[in-house]
């Protein structure tokens, strides 16, 4: 697991392009699950795992046209535990496993099947 | 390739790149309405492009991150949305324009049926993104774009009143009709501020692999490349001026823009410039689809780059391949592409500041930029600009309205 003391959740976290383990752009970080440490003189909050996909979009704060794209967009959500986090990287949040074994790039492996067909693709 | 052929490569394709439809369509009317008094505006505009650029480049050659990561990660998934829907349209009108502007062109000099060569310019670009690398789809387009330096020898050849042309440098409020006069000072502005030209290049940047060794080149493109544009851009005018105010002709049609170097230049003046007009605008064509395709894959997180096979960044290949799509069909139903360009050029300049602003912040930002962090001066000139370009985009849609699309 990727040990971070202290994290910025809106400027490190939230809304950071991820990538897998073959550097492969798989998603974004669309919300973060936030457990609680039990350390009884001083609790504190943990990050338990990111969470990826349109059906976070409608949660939270983020106006009707959000609300819209997400109806649109279906509801998919990936669960991505933060033992799976590699590194917080400067463009990035690097995972430490492929894609398709944490269920992410969906769409894009859809869409190449697709694509294969074509010459030259 | 060496790396001075590089740079000189990359300056030539800025210049080559810098003019299209829009620039063509406001520079050509406000010269013909105005003289030269509008002429001040082309060193403001390019200043203001000059100083987004400069920073988009830095920041995607320091941190690896194009705008429209950056507008996600600054604005938030809800007012970033609003901003790709916004910047998505604009760039889907501005494409259909340019898609139009290529088949005028090969019309000129073909003079077959615009229906047909529009269908055929959809299909042909289709093609050449497929087939094209990147840096290929910028050479093969902005370099004959060059033909279009004619204007500044037809600038030249018809000898102008310099002393006229330099006051043209000095803003003059009293040229004639002051709400036209605005209207084509914010299409000037923005036709230098059209929001894809940005997306297009901090996104090439992260396809060029640009690292900290790039960031001589960006400035390099930059100030020689976009200012050497500018003297493209104040040719146009001049030419105009110079050919159209005294005949009070408007250059309502995209051929007549061209045929301000045929007077003082001939046939073969003309030539050159339908060749540069049809790859400038062509390269427009290719770098718009490819901006809407960067921008929806840079927020949601897809896989992007024409450096990558095209089944290699699949959802980015079909969201280019629908940009083109849809830009086609769009001019298919019979729009005027010179009144569509207007139209998206003005109404582009009010997406640029929700687009400029997540630049000119993580530019600001030392934990992303380390030492290339913006200094004094760049971030002086960086909010000055935020500020003009606010000005500009909140005038845009009034003016277009009050002066009926500069009708008067």
């Amino acid at each position: 697991m990727a040990r971070y003391e202290q994290i910025d959740l809106g400027l490190m976290l939230m809304d950071r392009q991820l990538l897998d383990a073959t550097e492969r752009r798989c998603g974004k970080v669309d919300d973060v699950e936030i457990g609680a440490e039990d350390r009884r003189s001083s609790p504190q909050a943990r990050v338990d795992a990111l969470v990826s996909g349109p059906g976070t979009w409608s949660s939270g704060n983020r106006g009707p046209l959000a609300w819209l794209f997400a109806r649109i967009a279906g509801s998919g959500v990936v669960r991505i535990p933060w033992d799976d986090v590699e590194e917080i990287e400067h463009a990035a949040i690097k995972l430490r496993r492929g894609a398709p074994e944490l269920g992410l790039g969906k769409g894009d492996d859809r869409a190449a099947q697709w694509l294969r067909r074509a010459p030259r693709s | 390739m060496s790396k001075a052929l590089g740079a000189l490569l990359g300056v030539l394709t800025a210049i080559g790149g810098f003019i299209e439809i829009g620039d063509l369509v406001f520079l050509g009317q406000a010269g013909a309405q105005f003289g030269y008094a509008l002429l001040w505006a082309i060193p403001l505009g390019i200043l203001g492009i000059g100083v987004f650029a400069e920073m988009s480049g830095r920041v995607a050659a320091t941190s690896g991150r194009p705008v429209f990561d950056l507008v996600r990660e600054r604005l938030g998934f809800g007012v970033g949305l609003i901003t790709l829907i916004a910047g998505q349209a604009m760039t889907l009108l501005t494409l259909a324009a340019e898609i139009g502007g290529v088949a005028i062109v090969l019309q000129l000099l073909f003079d077959l049926p615009n229906q047909l060569l529009i269908l055929g310019a959809g299909v042909a670009f289709l093609v050449l993104i497929w087939v094209l690398p990147f840096e290929w789809i910028e050479r093969v387009f902005s370099l004959p774009g060059l033909c279009l330096l004619v204007f500044v020898v037809a600038a030249i050849d018809l000898d102008p009143d310099w002393t006229a042309v330099g006051n043209g440098f000095v803003p003059n409020w009293d040229a004639g009709d002051p709400m036209l006069y605005a209207y084509y000072f914010v299409g000037i502005v923005a036709a230098t501020f059209m929001p894809y030209e940005i997306y297009f290049y901090s996104s090439g940047g992260v396809e060029e692999g640009w690292s900290r060794p790039h960031l001589r080149l960006n400035r390099l493109t930059v100030v020689f490349g976009w200012g050497l544009g500018a003297v493209l851009a104040t040719a146009i005018l001049i030419t105009a001026a110079q050919v159209f105010e005294p005949r009070g002709i408007e250059p309502e049609l995209l051929g007549t823009v061209a045929l301000g170097t045929q007077i003082p230049l001939g046939e073969a003046g003309l030539l050159l410039v339908l060749i540069g007009m049809l790859f400038a605008i062509g390269g427009a064509t290719a770098e718009t689809a490819l901006s809407g395709a960067y921008n929806i894959a840079q927020f949601l997180g897809w896989e992007w780059g024409k450096y990558k096979r095209p089944s290699g960044a699949p959802r980015f290949t079909f969201a280019w391949m629908a940009m083109l799509a849809a830009g086609t069909l769009i001019i298919l139903t019979g729009l005027d592409p010179v009144q569509l360009t207007e139209f998206a050029v003005v109404l582009g300049v009010v997406a640029v500041p929700f687009s400029y602003l997540p630049v000119l912040l993580a530019a600001g930002d030392p934990t992303y930029m380390g030492d290339q962090t913006n200094g004094q001066l760049q971030n002086t000139l960086g909010w000055f600009y935020f500020a003009f370009i606010s000005l500009v985009a909140v005038a845009a849609i009034p003016l277009l309205i009050v002066t009926n699309m500069g009708q008067g």
